[in-house]
């Protein structure tokens, strides 16, 4: 086992602890902030897989954006649920069977495939070429132009839809 | 070497863990986390195979990429509007388990 297979497992299985974490703790406030260790754990597995502007992106737009609101909207709704009500409801035990029933049903048809156990090798690219072909494709007519701006006016109808329904319009 | 199928099985088990949070949390808050960990284990399939056929075909696989960007920002967005909604319902019901979000039943 090499230094690369303990770097992967330690930090694969960092973020599974930290998502069952996120999954099973009563306080909500404490769910968010090992979402944000699982979070961590997978741009960390980014990274391993070459793709560094996405271990950044994950860093900045999930744990410096997504994660703040998850624990804002925890925090605004904090006195509703106490930390002692039960979290979970009664469907929680078929839940687990299904969840490690679909798990194996998974692994077990991907092993079938015959690029399964491929080894992924470093990627033969100088310097930050994904980088820039990413950003090329981006807004090049041919390549991602279309699917980039329409991306754009999805984030700000998303912007504009959370402003109009989160407004308090009994106060006006 | 880390062969592909570690990062499918991680992402696999990563992605049944947040199918668990949806199916078993009451709380809309957590049911939106359970998302957000799912969409970080389709992100890390997606880029797995990004790897994978970059690595086969010796050039940079561009559509892997953009699909893993799109994601990214869908998922911004699903959590901007899906908080508000919360807080909406919260406002208006003072509750915010999922079970008792039940004014559209007939």
């Amino acid at each position: 086992m090499n230094v690369q297979q303990v770097i992967f497992i330690s930090f694969a299985l960092v973020t599974v602890f930290a998502a069952i974490m996120v999954v099973s703790l009563r306080n909500l406030f404490h769910a968010a902030l090992w979402l944000i260790v699982a979070l961590l754990g997978v741009a960390s597995i980014f990274a391993l897989l070459g793709a560094s502007f996405f271990a950044a992106v994950q860093i900045l737009v999930y744990i410096g954006a997504i994660a703040i609101l998850l624990i804002f909207a925890v925090m605004l709704t904090r006195n509703i649920m106490s930390d002692e009500t039960t979290q979970t409801n009664r469907a929680w035990g078929l839940a687990v069977i299904l969840v490690v029933v679909i798990f194996f049903i998974i692994v077990s048809q991907i092993s079938t495939w015959s690029g399964f156990s491929q080894p992924l090798t470093d990627l033969p690219l100088s310097g930050q070429e994904s980088i820039l072909a990413l950003g090329k494709g981006f807004v090049s007519p041919n390549g991602f132009a279309l699917p980039f701006e329409t991306a754009s006016v999805l984030l700000l109808a998303a912007l504009l839809g959370g402003v109009y329904i989160a407004m308090d319009r009994e106060k006006e | 070497m880390v062969s592909l199928s570690w990062y499918l099985i991680l992402a696999a088990a990563l992605f049944l863990i947040g199918v668990y949070g949806v199916i078993v949390r009451r709380n809309s808050i957590a049911i939106l986390m359970g998302v957000e960990l799912m969409l970080n284990a389709v992100n890390i399939n997606i880029l797995a195979f990004w790897h994978y056929h970059t690595q086969l075909n010796g050039v940079v696989n561009v559509s892997g990429m953009v699909f893993a960007a799109i994601v990214i920002i869908a998922a911004a967005a699903e959590a901007a509007v899906g908080l508000a909604l919360i807080i909406s319902v919260f406002r208006r019901k003072n509750s915010i388990v999922a079970a008792e979000m039940n004014v559209l039943k007939g």
